[in-house]
């Protein structure tokens, strides 16, 4: 019986290749989402858009927003160097498709905006449902990343169906900045744990005998 | 010199589990190579430093089994200069992906073989 360590797993397979095949299935897929898995690289970026949504519903005055953009752009810089020097580089392979299910919600979202199909005053968020149908099809493409996907799914699908607001009064997620700062706070818990399923991946590994 | 070992349309013709064994690839099947070429089917190519992180294997255990691939063809290693570090890029080559794809096939047929073995036993 042979090992190989890696990820957050040990692929023991005997001569034939029996064993635990997902270590394996773990190590092409930090490989092949390497660039992706680099959460802490989008968060600062996703902060300042989260936070300039919030001066445009008015929560916050304009001058932390300016303030903030160059910490963020600091914040991207210096984890795209982290990365960089602790973990190396990965040139990925030409994308098969799949980011389509991500990028259709959007789609959805602009044709619909686009067309008046939804109204801000209804009780209940459309947008907000169909960006949590799109985060929970991300979850069924990016299973080492559904313990994230699969809770802002299903807390975004109830935030939008419940009348927050009260019976016939308009939902708090109606208006675009109100839903795409709930969609950017989801992005951001989501970065957070592709950091840390990164992390796993790496964390205290000894190497195959040999 | 390239990689030998039995195609997986050989591997058929065999029905007792040692042979189907012997015809594996042994330069890919080494565990610490087969760590390192299943990452790199995955993937356009890498540095040196992300293998190095990802299998654990210290450096010169590394570059022993890179130089080992490499001989046989199943990766192209290129050195060069961003900025004013060195950098080391690995790739696996047209034969390599080939190579590394008829093994993890071979593989899986030998593990749906004592599958069904199992099962017939039972």
């Amino acid at each position: 019986m042979t090992q190989v360590e890696h990820g957050t797993g040990v692929v023991a397979m005997d001569a034939a290749g029996h064993g635990d095949i997902g270590g394996i299935a773990r190590l092409r897929y930090v490989t092949a989402h390497f660039e992706f898995l680099q959460g802490l690289v989008l968060v600062p970026v996703i902060c300042w858009m989260a936070l300039a949504m919030a001066w445009a519903a008015d929560w916050v005055p304009g001058w932390p927003v300016l303030a903030a953009a160059p910490c963020a752009l600091l914040g991207s810089y210096l984890a795209v160097r982290h990365y960089r020097r602790h973990y190396g580089q990965v040139r990925p392979r030409a994308s098969r498709g799949r980011g389509v299910v991500s990028a259709l919600p959007i789609v959805v979202l602009t044709v619909a905006a686009a067309t008046g199909t939804f109204s801000e005053s209804w009780p209940v968020s459309l947008p907000g449902i169909v960006l949590a149908a799109g985060v929970a099809g991300c979850a069924w493409f990016q299973r080492p990343l559904a313990p994230a996907l699969v809770p802002v799914a299903v807390l975004g699908a109830l935030l939008s169906v419940l009348p927050l607001a009260g019976a016939g009064r308009p939902h708090p997620l109606g208006p675009a900045e109100h839903w795409i700062f709930a969609l950017l706070v989801g992005a951001a818990v989501v970065q957070v744990y592709a950091h840390v399923v990164l992390r796993g991946a790496f964390a205290g590994r000894r190497g195959p005998r040999g | 010199m390239p990689s030998r070992g039995a195609s997986p349309g050989e591997v058929e013709g065999h029905d007792a589990p040692f042979e189907a064994i012997a015809a594996l690839d042994k330069l890919i099947h080494e565990p610490a190579r087969l760590a390192i070429t299943t990452a790199l089917s995955a993937c356009e190519k890498t540095d040196f430093l992300f293998l190095l992180r990802l299998t654990g294997l210290s450096k010169g255990n590394l570059s022993a089994h890179l130089s080992k691939l490499e001989a046989a063809g199943v990766v192209d290693i290129s050195k060069r200069f961003a900025g004013k570090r060195p950098e080391t890029w690995i790739r696996l080559t047209g034969h390599g992906r080939r190579v590394v794809a008829a093994h993890w096939e071979r593989l899986d047929e030998v593990r749906r073989r004592a599958s069904a073995w199992s099962r017939g036993r039972s």
